[in-house]
Parts: structure tokens; C-alpha cells; sequence
């Protein structure tokens, strides 16, 4: 029936806060053995539904009224487990929530459980959580993709309404691709990052998955917007879009360096998307990112110099066990690879260049967006992969080569799904300039209403 | 021999430098002044830099006469150690928002603002986190010190430059931490950590200079190292490398937008700031003529520096200087107050060298007073009277000098015999039978006009 | 997938990949154009935090409760235990 339509329901009493969760919980139980989405379930679930119906009926629902949110496991919701699927942070119980969980309770929320995902969500594949891989559940055998893996599988699955994801390099984007669900990263410092369990700093987003984009738009407008005292966030105080715009007359830009390198079955998927754009009226136009290629590159050399300060505190004194006696492989290696970029003596050679590349990178977007209002093009250049095959290193990063750049420059990006190859989803990214989420939602909606 | 020194002073302010737990975190259990964000609790943001502390760090820098980084980025850079007491795995340190400032002849680098790691004993392990966050000033100068002796005279000398801001916590209060480094003619540079007041950093300086030169002299290296000074014993032990980080791998907190000092702000800083004590000693001496000596007593707490101007407009400056260095000074320093915890106002304190000064009591008698005016301040003509201090009239002092004439006759024949000191001995025994209210001058005076008018009459029974 | 034998030789092993990794990806940014390092993005306000009131004791006293039984080990008082430090034993 849609947010919108669950929404409804729920606010005028037909579907109570509790019904709704005992459903999910349900469908849970039946499921997650299955397809590992949930690595841990909210035992205070049903009094805080209960607490919702009592709201409600009250005439103060929220937003949210009563929808059933999961979480990814990188986000602090007091009393549960933030592991980031871990065994660093295996016995970790969160001391405090996240500003998000605050906004999402304040709005009426019940978050029902933390979600799997790839170890401190290093990895694009869903595998490297220290509790077993995540199914796919749109395409099963496959990978989900990563990150934020759970949290996908579990819209598509259909086992909340809503979930958080973060994104540092497409976490939240791709596995909404490899399972057919709507995921939004937003610009950064537009949502609170208080509370969410660095990768890297100055990429980390969190942002909403959904099964449709109402469902983004609305998670979005309970956690955007500033948040006092906390740095890194653009002076906007909350966000609210309209989706139901026309996208008759805007400007569309595709770009040559996103097909390049892509399987040609998923850039057919996309232009048949791209061409029902213009059947709606919009102006398609070619634009270039010259040094696109680059941003993989400098995007594992930041991540890595960010992430290996981030884990300093890992040390097992307070909390947790010492990260590298318990880390998993593509945890150790980053924390290896930073270490060494750090190094004085190789600032100049890695780290320094990487952050050069960054400003070449967002530039080249900025200009860009000169000319068009937002980029649209393949979100993954490859097909998930069948669970348990093994790739190397640079071959799992390759996977993050369309969704890096919009970390390092720091603009929007979501994903809504575009069709099919061989029954597995495939999701059209759409991008655009820094605070222009509306714009890019309602293409993503026009998108999806056409499909 | 050289000595250069990073001295980190906790800055006062209410709340932390990047999270809102209060600062007081002496006076409460362990780990109670603690949140998410100053324990490193896995996602915890920092919050935006303290104001105060900021502006606190400025108005040092410019007392030190340092070169403030206006207009530009200023960093907050992230250093990365492994240490008990450092909740995340880095501090985070500003780059310089100050550079190239002096303090008496000593050459000022930098100025940073810091954060203050938790507590950690190093002997039983224990870990508070209520001093974590705590902002802290770190000042660093250029090895231009010569001895341990000039090195603890500027070390006062800094301290009580931070001290005039009124925006520190007290160094004797252990809010003070101290790296030295110091190196003697053809050995390596040593640093030396964990000092924590002047008095240690004197110890730990006169330990180095025997243990270095002693080495030398037995034809051995001094290698380049950082030791740790342990309070207890007064010596010096090396860090085990393991300790040691010897690359920070320093990146600037991509939790953190650099500071940005406007200019304009700075100003109004300098604006608002008081005369830096060193600046003002050296104007003490050249308005007042002061004796060095005393101008360095006075402008030891701005307070007292205060107190002294106040009264120097009325009474004489040099009267007033030699008072407030030996009475004032020991009285406070007898009752374990700062000048700045006075409870008596400038005006009491004038009425009262006024006093001295016109005569009306001895200095002693003042001496009394003061004391009494510093334990309960009050009107000095009021303590005069409570403590029965009011001066003699004429005729009561005639009557005592004349009583005590008559039961000291010996004394009296001795001095008219012409020895001097029969005089002293007699002046005692008025101002005794006056319970101190007779002015010693006053009976010197009188006793000599009765003794010579004896003389004249050629008693001599 | 996971390797779970993971002695000195298996840290030693993703250490030397992680190099190579590492020269991989720098090849790819070596003939450039040098540019200004971008740190931060985008601008952000540069406003301090003023200071004032602590936050509440009742808040602080429940954060205190679970950081300590959250710690490895402390001791009565509230403290943390840790090791103790080479240099001082």
C-alpha cells in the first residue's frame, strides 16, 4: 500500500502502532533465520508501539505515527547493540541514541532492531559481517550489497517500513540497487552524524532506505537539519519536499564516464529509464566528470587515513575488544593501509594527493551542475555477485566506482529501482548539488511512478 | 645547557572545550563529569570549540605579546597516541593560534588550545574521565633558558601571566603540566614528561643536569629521549619506546570546522585585556621608583598590583610599596589568602596607611591592625577602638611617662649618666603600660624632653 | 570467507596486500594536476559554542552507570582499571 497509504491507516486508527510492529515481528520470525537482516530485535518494541497507539490517540502521532523503523548497526539506540557487526563491539550496548533515534522517537517511530552489515561497514557485498553474510531477498543466492545490507534486505523483504542506512562510498545506495529498494544519501552535514560509528568522517552520511520514495522523503524530514553544537552541519534547520513537481523541462544530465566501465545490460536498464524521462518532458543533455576514474582511488585512501583514526579508540580498555586481536580482514587491511598513508613520510605520496583529487573531483561536479540540475546514471557497474564467491580486494572496491564520487564531493544522491537483468534488480542513481534533495527526489518519483 | 619548555595550563571555564560536562572535577567522584563524547564512546560527535576557552587562549597570547593567526583556517588537529587516559586514541590539539611572543628575554614559539586527556594513575591503573576535555593553553618556548634556577624564575614568571587573565585554574591546584626538554653541550636533546608544578620542574631539571653532565664526563652518550619525571623519588626514568609514538600522524579532526579568528574580535580581546604583570612591573618601577624587588612582590597577583595603585595615588608610593611588600605580603601570606580573596576594600586599606604615614599610629600598631582588618575587615578607626588601640592623648601619655620615670629610677639615672640605651628600655616600658597604645615615637619624644628637663633641674636622687 | 586462522602469519600477509593495494591506487593518482587539498565540504560555519550551564547531573549520573558496567574492569570509587604503565613499575 505504500508509506503514504501505511501511514494513513495508521493514523486514522484502522492499523494500530502495535498491530503494525506485531506484523513485522511476525514476518521476522519467519524470515530473518533465513536472510540474517536483523542481528538483534528491540525488546522494548511493543511498549514503545504501545506508547505510540496512546499518542495517536491522543492526536500526537508524529510524523512517523506508529511506522516500524530498523537500523543499521553503526547507529547508537540506547540499550541495544551498536556492534557494526563486530566482534570489536560484540558485547557493546549502546550508552545513548544517536540524534537521529532522538528525532525518529520524537516523531513517533518504533525502531524494531538493529541491522546486519559489512564489518564497520567496510565491505560492498554484505559479507563480511562477523554474524554471517545478509540475503538478498529480491534476488536470493546473491549478495545484497553493502554496507548497509540488513537494512536493505529488510525493506525488501518487507520487514519494517522504513530503515537508516549510512553511506560512505555508496553504502546505502548500492544494496538499495542489488535489492530493488529506494535509498537516499544525503548531502553532507545535512543529518546529524551524533551517534553514528565512524568509517569516514568527513564521508559518512546517514540517510533513509525505503520501498518507495514517499518513504525517503518522510524519514528525511524527521532527521535533517541542523543540530546544535555538533560541527560539521550546514545551517539548515529542517528540511520538507514537495515530489509531485513535474519534471517536464528540467534539465537532465547524463554523463559518458558512468557507462564507460558498465556492464552494457545495466546501462540498457538505465537509458530505458533515461528515455522515459525525456518522454516526460525532460531535457537530456551530456555532461563530463574527466577525472571520475580518479575518485575510487582517492576515495580508499581517505577512508582509510579516517577510518584507522577512528579505531583508535577501540583499545579495549573502556569497551569492546582491542580491534585489531578480533577484526576481520577488510577491517585490518584499511586499518593498515591508513596507518601507513599517515605515516609523515607518506602523507605527501597518498593522503595529500587523494585530498588534491577531491577538490579536482568536486569541482568538475560543481561545474556540472552548472549546466544540469541533476545527474542521472547506473548506480553499481557490475552485478551482484553469487554469496560465498570470492573476490580480491580491488575487485570488491570496484564496485564503489559510481558511488564514491558523490561522497567526495559531497553532493546528494539516491537510488530508486530501474528494472531488471536476469530477475536482479537494478537501481538508477540520480544526483545532485549539495541541498538539492528535492529535485533529485522528484525524479526518483517520477521515475518510480512511471515504471 | 639548554632548557625549553610546553606548558599546558587548564584554562577556567564552566563548561568542557567539546562536550557541556561540567569542569569542577576535583570535587566529584570518578568518572561523574563524564558524557558519550569525553569518555570516546563508539559514535560520539564533538561539539563546536568552548568560546571562553577560546578567547581565554587569544588574551594570553597577545599578554605574551605572540602574533595572533587572524583570517586563516586554524585547524583542530587530531594526534594519535596509545594511552589509558586518552579516551580516543588522539587529543586533539589546535595548530598554533599564536606565534613568536617573548616574556622576559625568553623567546615564545606557539600557543595552542588542547584538550586535557582523563587521569590515569600510572602506578595502579586506575582511569577517571572527569578531567578529559578540560580545555588547557599549551605554550611552548624556544630552548632560551640557561639553568634550572632561571628556568623556575620563568616558569613564575609565566605562570603568573596567565594567572593575571583570571581565566586559568590556579598551578598549585595541579592544574598545571609541564615538558621540558633539556640538553647540556654535545649530548642529545632529553624531554622530560609528567612534571606538574614548579617546584618539580626545578627538581627534575637539577636531576637531569648532574645525570647528563655525569655521563658526559664519563665519556658516554646522551642520546636524544623522552623520560618521565616520577614526583616521588625526584628522578628522571626513560619511556619505554613502546610508550612513545614517535609519529603522531597528525590529521586535522574532520569532526571539527577549523577556527576562524576575525580580527576584529581579537582586538576587542586586546581591548578588554589587563596589563600583563611583567609590562606592569617593569611601569611600576619607572612611575613610582620603586625598588625591583618590591615591584616584583606587588605585581605578583594582579589583585595586590590593584591594591597597590589604588592607594599609591594618596599615600606615598615608597611608603606604600615597603608596606605592601613586608606587612601586607606576610600577613596575607599568614593567612593563606591571594590578594585576590581580600575581603577588605582599598579604601579601608588607605585609611589605615594613612594613618602610619601621618604618624597618628606606629607602624606597629598598623602592623595590628592590618591583621585584624584582614580577618574581619571593618573600618580601621573601628578596629582602632575595639582593640582599645586609640591613640594617647597628651596628658594620658605624660601621666605614663612620669609614672614610669618614678618606678624605674635606676634607668633614669643610667641615661642621665649618658647611656643611650636606658632610653629604649624605658620607651618598652611605656608603650608596655599603655597595652600598646602609646605611639613609640611619640614616648621616645616625651621621655627625652622629661630626662633633659630633669637634667636641667640637676635632680639626680 | 572469513579467515578465522589468524595468527602473526595471516596479520603479516593482509599487511604486505595492503601495500600493494596501496601502490595500486596511488598509480592511478600520480599524473594529476596538483590542486589544493580539500579537507572539508563543504563550508561550514566557523561559530564557537558558548559556554555556560553543564548539562543536568541526573543525565550524566545514568551515562555514569553504564559506561562502568560497560568498562572491562574498575574498581569501587568508579575508576577504570587499566594496566599500569611500564615506565612506572
Amino acid at each position: 500500500m505504500g508509506t503514504l497509504g501505511k501511514l494513513q491507516a495508521l493514523r486514522s486508527g484502522e492499523l494500530s502502532a502495535v498491530e503494525n510492529l506485531e506484523r513485522f515481528l511476525e514476518r521476522i520470525e519467519k524470515m530473518n533465520r533465513e536472510l540474517n537482516a536483523f542481528l538483534q530485535l528491540n525488546p522494548r518494541a511493543r511498549e514503545e508501539a504501545e506508547e505510540v497507539d496512546r499518542r495517536i490517540g491522543r492526536g500526537e502521532g508524529g510524523r512517523l505515527s506508529g511506522l516500524v523503523v530498523a537500523v543499521k548497526s553503526n547507529i547508537n539506540v540506547l540499550g541495544l547493540r551498536a556492534t557494526c557487526a563486530s566482534r570489536t563491539l560484540e558485547d557493546y550496548v549502546s550508552t545513548y541514541d544517536a540524534e537521529v533515534i532522538t528525532r525518529i522517537r520524537r516523531e513517533g517511530g518504533v525502531v524494531v532492531g538493529m541491522t546486519n552489515m559489512d564489518e564497520f561497514a567496510c565491505g560492498s557485498s554484505g559479507e563480511s559481517s562477523a554474524f554471517g553474510p545478509t540475503g538478498n531477498p529480491s534476488a536470493p543466492g546473491y549478495i545484497p550489497g553493502g554496507s548497509s545490507s540488513g537494512s536493505a534486505a529488510a525493506v525488501a523483504a518487507g520487514l519494517c517500513d522504513l530503515a537508516l542506512g549510512t553511506d560512505t562510498g555508496g553504502s546505502i545506495r548500492n544494496p538499495a540497487s542489488h535489492c530493488g529498494v529506494a535509498g537516499l544519501k544525503p548531502t553532507y552535514g545535512l543529518v546529524p552524524r551524533h551517534g553514528l560509528i565512524d568509517l569516514g568522517m568527513s564521508l559518512d552520511q546517514i540517510g533513509p532506505l525505503a520501498p518507495d520514495v514517499h518513504g525517503l522523503s518522510l524519514l528525511m524530514e524527521c532527521i535533517a537539519g541542523k543540530n546544535p553544537g555538533e560541527g560539521m552541519m550546514l545551517e539548515v534547520e529542517r528540511v520538507s519536499y514537495e515530489l509531485e513537481g513535474d519534471v517536464g523541462g528540467m534539465r537532465i544530465g547524463v554523463c559518458p564516464q558512468f557507462s564507460f566501465l558498465t556492464d552494457p545490460r545495466i546501462n540498457e536498464v538505465v537509458e530505458r529509464k533515461v528515455e522515459r524521462l525525456r518522454e516526460l518532458g525532460a531535457e537530456v543533455e551530456e555532461v563530463s566528470i574527466p577525472h571520475l576514474e580518479h575518485a575510487l582511488s582517492a576515495y580508499y585512501l581517505i577512508v582509510s587515513v579516517e577510518f584507522f583514526s577512528a579505531t583508535r579508540r577501540y583499545d579495549g580498555r573502556k569497551y569492546g575488544k582491542r580491534i585489531e586481536e578480533v577484526c576481520g580482514e577488510e577491517v585490518l587491511r584499511r586499518i593498515a593501509m591508513g596507518s601507513y598513508i599517515s605515516r609523515k613520510e607518506y602523507r605527501g605520496k597518498y593522503y595529500q594527493r587523494a585530498l588534491q583529487l577531491r577538490t579536482l573531483i568536486r569541482k568538475e561536479f560543481s561545474s556540472a551542475f552548472r549546466r544540469v540540475e541533476v545527474l542521472v546514471g547506473p548506480t553499481v557497474p557490475k552485478l551482484p555477485h553469487r554469496l560465498g564467491q570470492k573476490l580480491s580486494p580491488l575487485e570488491m572496491y570496484a564496485y564503489d566506482y559510481l558511488t564514491v564520487p558523490a561522497n567526495l564531493a559531497g553532493i546528494c544522491a539516491g537510488v530508486v529501482k530501474a528494472g531488471e537483468v536476469g530477475g536482479i534488480p537494478v537501481g538508477i542513481q540520480v544526483q545532485g548539488p549539495p541541498l538539492g534533495e528535492e529535485k533529485i527526489l522528484r525524479v526518483m518519483r517520477a521515475l518510480e511512478a512511471g515504471a | 645547557m639548554k632548557i625549553g619548555f610546553e606548558v599546558h595550563l587548564q584554562l577556567r571555564t564552566e563548561r568542557k572545550l567539546y562536550c557541556d560536562c561540567p569542569t569542577n572535577y576535583a570535587e566529584v567522584p570518578p568518572n561523574t563529569n563524564v558524557c558519550p563524547i569525553c569518555t570516546g564512546m563508539p559514535g560520539a560527535k564533538p561539539m563546536r570549540p568552548n568560546r571562553a576557552a577560546v578567547e581565554a587562549a587569544v588574551e594570553i597570547s597577545l599578554m605574551l605579546g605572540c602574533r595572533v593567526q587572524t583570517g586563516k583556517p586554524l585547524y583542530i588537529q587530531r594526534k594519535h597516541y596509545d594511552y589509558p587516559d586518552l579516551p580516543s586514541g588522539y587529543q586533539r590539539t589546535s595548530l598554533p593560534l599564536a606565534l613568536e611572543g617573548s616574556l622576559e628575554g625568553v623567546r615564545i614559539r606557539e600557543v595552542h588550545l588542547e584538550e586535557d586527556p582523563g587521569q590515569y594513575d600510572p602506578v595502579s591503573g586506575s582511569v577517571d574521565f572527569n578531567r578529559s576535555g578540560i580545555p588547557l593553553v599549551e605554550i611552548v618556548t624556544e630552548p632560551d633558558l640557561r639553568s634550572p634556577e632561571e628556568a623556575r624564575r620563568f616558569l613564575r614568571s609565566l605562570i603568573r601571566v596567565l594567572e593575571y587573565t583570571g581565566k586559568v585554574r590556579p598551578e598549585a591546584g595541579g592544574a598545571m603540566r609541564v615538558d621540558v626538554n633539556v640538553s647540556l653541550e654535545g649530548g642529545g636533546r632529553v624531554e622530560v614528561k609528567n612534571i606538574n608544578s614548579v617546584k618539580g620542574t626545578y627538581r627534575a631539571l637539577k636531576f637531569e643536569l648532574q645525570r647528563q653532565a655525569e655521563r658526559l664526563r664519563r665519556g658516554e652518550r646522551v642520546s636524544r629521549e623522552t623520560r618521565a619525571y616520577l614526583e616521588s623519588q625526584m628522578i628522571t626514568v626513560p619511556m619505554r619506546t613502546k610508550e612513545l609514538e614517535e609519529d603522531y600522524r597528525y590529521i586535522p579532526d574532520p569532526d571539527l570546522p577549523p577556527v576562524l579568528l576575525e580580527e576584529e574580535w581579537v582586538e576587542e580581546v586586546r581591548g578588554r585585556m589587563v596589563e600583563p604583570p611583567h609590562l606592569r612591573e617593569r611601569r611600576l618601577v619607572e612611575k613610582y621608583g620603586l625598588p625591583p624587588a618590591s615591584a616584583r612582590v606587588i605585581t605578583g597577583e594582579r589583585e595586590l598590583a590593584d591594591l597597590f595603585e589604588r592607594v599609591a595615588r594618596e599615600v606615598n608610593p615608597l611608603f606604600a610599596a615597603d608596606w605592601f611588600r613586608t606587612k601586607l605580603k606576610k600577613v596575607l601570606n599568614y593567612m593563606g589568602l591571594r590578594a585576590g580573596e581580600v575581603g577588605f576594600s582599598a579604601e579601608q586599606l588607605l585609611s589605615l596607611l594613612k594613618m602610619v604615614e601621618g604618624g597618628r599610629i606606629s607602624p606597629e600598631q598598623g602592623e595590628l591592625v592590618l591583621r585584624e582588618l584582614a580577618r574581619e575587615p571593618a573600618d580601621p578607626e573601628e578596629i582602632l577602638l575595639r582593640m582599645g588601640l586609640l591613640p594617647l592623648g597628651r596628658g594620658e601619655l605624660e601621666e605614663l611617662v612620669e609614672r614610669v620615670m618614678e618606678e624605674n629610677r635606676e634607668a633614669v639615672r643610667d641615661y642621665l649618666a649618658g647611656r643611650e640605651e636606658a632610653l629604649n628600655f624605658l620607651t618598652g616600658r611605656v608603650v608596655r603600660a599603655s597595652g600598646g597604645r602609646a605611639n613609640p615615637r611619640e614616648a621616645v619624644g616625651l621621655l627625652r624632653e622629661k630626662l633633659e628637663e630633669l637634667r636641667g633641674k640637676g635632680q639626680t636622687s | 570467507m572469513r579467515v578465522r586462522a589468524r595468527g602473526e602469519d595471516w596479520r603479516r600477509e593482509v599487511e604486505r596486500g595492503a601495500e600493494e593495494i596501496l601502490q595500486a591506487l596511488s598509480r592511478s593518482l600520480e599524473a594529476l594536476p596538483a590542486e589544493e587539498e580539500t579537507y572539508y565540504l563543504p563550508e561550514f560555519p566557523r561559530a564557537l559554542r558558548e559556554d555556560g550551564k553543564p548539562s543536568s547531573e541526573g543525565e550524566r549520573a545514568a551515562f555514569r552507570k553504564r559506561l562502568l558496567s560497560l568498562a572491562p574492569s574498575r574498581d569501587e570509587e568508579g575508576n577504570l582499571r587499566s594496566e599500569a604503565a611500564g615506565w612506572a613499575r
